[in-house]
């Protein structure tokens, strides 16, 4: 039942913001890229923060469960990462003329991909064991003290990506109702990839027990 | 923590390294090798900034090699066994294996910079070296700090010579940047004038939070076979 409301859910979101949502004036229909740009980087964030409160929680308690909860995290956090990192190039390279740039936040959210592609690979090495589990917490740990580092990165250093932080806003309300829409129905998604994921992961750990 | 652990275990490292006289001068060899490949590959310079760059880069995966070996005593035997019993042992030997390792990163990068200056002809090298210095030593105290704790998990691992750098990079990759970016140059002569204030603050945030979590995180994982 879930999935059929999440599928309804998506339809209506496209509505609005491809035909609701009008279209900015300088950007044209490139600008509709920002709608899933925006709700990908937020559900990515609070993926990688779901994943090391898990892992700090498996250090503390070291439940499997916390296990699965933190591994799921990095996956999903994975999954809506690469969404960021193709759909702002391809934002990009019309309004900024250049597929990519060494600004400071798009250069954390690279390395944000590194260290948790670094922790995938590590899982394979390792695999769900004890030592695994560990290694895999620790580095999520870490990779998730990176995190502030894009947020204020674009107040630490100058840089062309434009700030989401503060400042006043000048887009029409339309536009905001649809991202707004469209931040919650992505967060929705990414909960419910998060869930399957954590499930099969336990179902895995079961099974290779 | 006993108070006499670290000293012991401090000079037990030391020992080892100057002892282990054929590693430490492989790694030397290794470092002028990558030196030449760069200098190889890229446009020769005079500049400091070039050789600034080129020193940091290439103490960086000299240190990763002594890094693949600094638990391999420990590996044998049941010494970390033994170790884990004593209170205070593990993290007096965290501290030493720490401080072991940025001595020899730091000897290192000396050692890159003597050999820049006599292949690369860099000019202003004693300025270099004397702004050089705090960075690098800033910069691998956090290097060490979280490369100690994941050498301590994968040294048992068949594949942790591929596993470490594949973990230790990405991670480490703010602290590689700070390090590098650390020094000021001016544009014309190349010639360093002084640090630059912002990435010596991230370097030092870097090294308190990388510091902390890897002495917290290392007494959890000690109680691991």
């Amino acid at each position: 039942m879930f999935p059929f409301i999440l599928f309804a859910l998506l339809i209506a979101d496209f509505y609005l913001i491809f035909v609701f949502a009008p279209e900015e004036a300088h950007q044209g229909l490139a600008q509709k890229i920002f709608y899933f740009h925006v709700s990908s980087a937020f559900a990515m964030y609070l993926s990688f923060i779901t994943a090391g409160i898990a892992a700090l929680l498996y250090l503390w308690k070291r439940k499997p469960s916390f296990d699965s909860y933190s591994y799921a995290g990095v996956w999903t956090g994975l999954l809506f990462l690469s969404m960021v990192l193709i759909s702002g190039p391809i934002w990009a390279k019309p309004i900024w003329g250049t597929w990519w740039t060494w600004d400071p936040r798009l250069t954390t959210t690279l390395l944000l991909m590194l260290i948790f592609v670094a922790y995938i690979l590590l899982r394979r090495f390792f695999g769900s064991d004890e030592r695994g589990a560990l290694l895999g917490a620790i580095v999520t740990l870490f990779g998730v003290l990176d995190i502030p580092l894009i947020f204020f990165s674009v107040k630490l250093w100058r840089g062309i990506h434009p700030s989401v932080l503060g400042g006043e806003s000048n887009m029409p309300w339309e536009m905001k109702l649809a991202l707004i829409f469209t931040n919650i129905v992505v967060l929705i998604l990414a909960g419910y990839i998060f869930w399957m994921r954590a499930r099969v992961h336990q179902l895995e750990r079961r099974l290779t027990a | 923590m006993k108070s006499s652990f670290f000293p012991t275990f401090l000079r037990k490292e030391l020992t080892l390294t100057l002892k282990n006289a054929e590693s430490l001068i492989s790694v030397i060899f290794f470092c002028l090798i990558v030196l030449l490949i760069f200098q190889f590959g890229l446009a020769p310079s005079r500049s400091p900034s070039f050789a600034h760059a080129l020193i940091i880069i290439t103490a960086l995966f000299g240190s990763l090699l002594r890094l693949n070996q600094s638990f391999q005593s420990e590996s044998e035997g049941k010494m970390l066994d033994a170790l884990r019993l004593t209170p205070g042992a593990m993290n007096a030997l965290f501290l030493a294996k720490v401080t072991a390792l940025v001595a020899f990163s730091l000897t290192l990068t000396l050692l890159t910079w003597a050999m820049a200056v006599l292949f690369l002809n860099t000019s202003h090298g004693i300025s270099l070296l004397l702004f050089m210095s705090v960075p690098a030593l800033l910069g691998f105290l956090g290097f060490h700090c979280v490369g100690c704790l994941f050498s301590s998990l994968t040294m048992q691992h068949g594949r942790k010579d591929v596993i470490l750098p594949v973990i230790l990079y990405p991670l480490l990759i703010p602290v590689i940047i700070a390090m590098l970016r650390c020094v000021d140059f001016d544009a014309i002569s190349g010639m360093p004038l002084g640090w630059n204030a912002d990435w010596l603050k991230i370097l030092i945030s870097f090294d308190v939070i990388y510091g902390a979590a890897s002495i917290m995180v290392f007494d959890k994982i000690s109680e691991i076979k």
